[in-house]
């Protein structure tokens, strides 16, 4: 279970969000072409670690939460509204 | 004349008014009746709202006042609640109120209303709820929106007893009384309306 920090109710647990997808992917222009909406549509990188995504908070304040979680760990590194832009963590090397 | 009933979510349970004598560890009441108002602000308008309404825009901080109490829903969102003027008169009076700073939606007839208090009250609560129900963290004017046994609420702490009030959807009262009467029953729990 995954305790998701809503920018703003606080921390909620996940049954009150819907996972929706990459945050990363953005809409192509009217005009481009069929192979840049094919690509937005169904295309994604499926990272193993860290990865920026969108979690509605549908059973709170309706509002949609950026997240950055490790896919693999299920790790929340940090959270903000749509229009923050959250860095992943630094790589650590390993000893 | 046409003489109507009014009809409200649960008023087909036949409940009546409690005693308030009752031993039961749980007791629910119906609050039929309650005017409801959703009240949303133009784009940078949400503190002249709240100023208007001389409400609380912090999320979680309920404001209750003679005439009115509001929730906040999410930024420049409450609903509002009031005893009297679910004929609309309640959402005309806010319109005035808030003027050209937002808008208001009628809900009256759109939400059911059922206060829980009692001695057990935080042991049923805690079946479903996910949310730190702990006087240390939701005092009373507490107030959130989250989910219980899959329905929104919207749950206000009314007193330290503690009593909470929690808002359904209409459609998902029945659902929702259903859930909750269930949960109460190991406890003893009497059912009555406002
Ligand atoms: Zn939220």
């Amino acid at each position: 279970m995954h305790r998701i920090d809503c920018p703003w109710c606080g921390v909620r647990d996940e049954s009150e969000f819907q996972y929706q997808g990459d945050a990363t992917v953005s809409r192509p222009k009217f005009k481009a072409s069929e192979e840049a909406f094919f690509r937005y549509a169904y295309v994604r990188e499926n990272p193993r670690g860290w990865h920026t995504e969108w979690w509605h908070h549908v059973g709170g304040c309706r509002q949609w939460v950026k997240v950055v979680r490790n896919t693999l760990t299920h790790e929340i590194h940090v959270t903000g509204t749509p229009a923050d832009k959250l860095a992943h963590p630094r790589k650590v090397k390993s000893p | 004349m046409a003489e109507f009933n009014i009809v409200t979510p649960l008023s087909h349970l036949g409940l009546v008014a409690g005693k308030g004598t009752s031993s039961a560890g749980v007791l629910l009441a119906d609050r039929p009746g309650l005017a409801i108002a959703q009240v949303f602000a133009k784009k940078g308008k949400t503190a002249a709202v709240a100023k208007k309404l001389g409400i609380s825009a912090e999320p979680c901080v309920a404001t209750s006042h003679e005439n009115y109490t509001a929730l906040p829903l999410s930024p420049g969102q409450w609903m509002l609640f009031a005893t009297t003027g679910a004929d609309g008169s309640f959402q005309r009076l806010l319109e005035k109120q808030i003027g050209k700073n937002g808008y208001v939606s009628e809900q009256s007839h759109s939400r059911a209303a059922i206060r829980i208090s009692g001695a057990k009250v935080l042991d049923v609560l805690s079946k479903e709820c996910r949310l730190d129900l702990h006087s240390s963290v939701a005092d009373v004017g507490f107030c959130a929106q989250t989910t219980m046994s899959g329905v929104g609420v919207l749950m206000h702490k009314i007193d330290d007893s503690p009593t909470f009030d929690l808002v359904v959807f209409a459609g998902f009262a029945d659902s929702f009384w259903h859930w909750i009467t269930q949960a109460s029953a190991e406890y003893g729990v009497e059912l009555s309306r406002d």
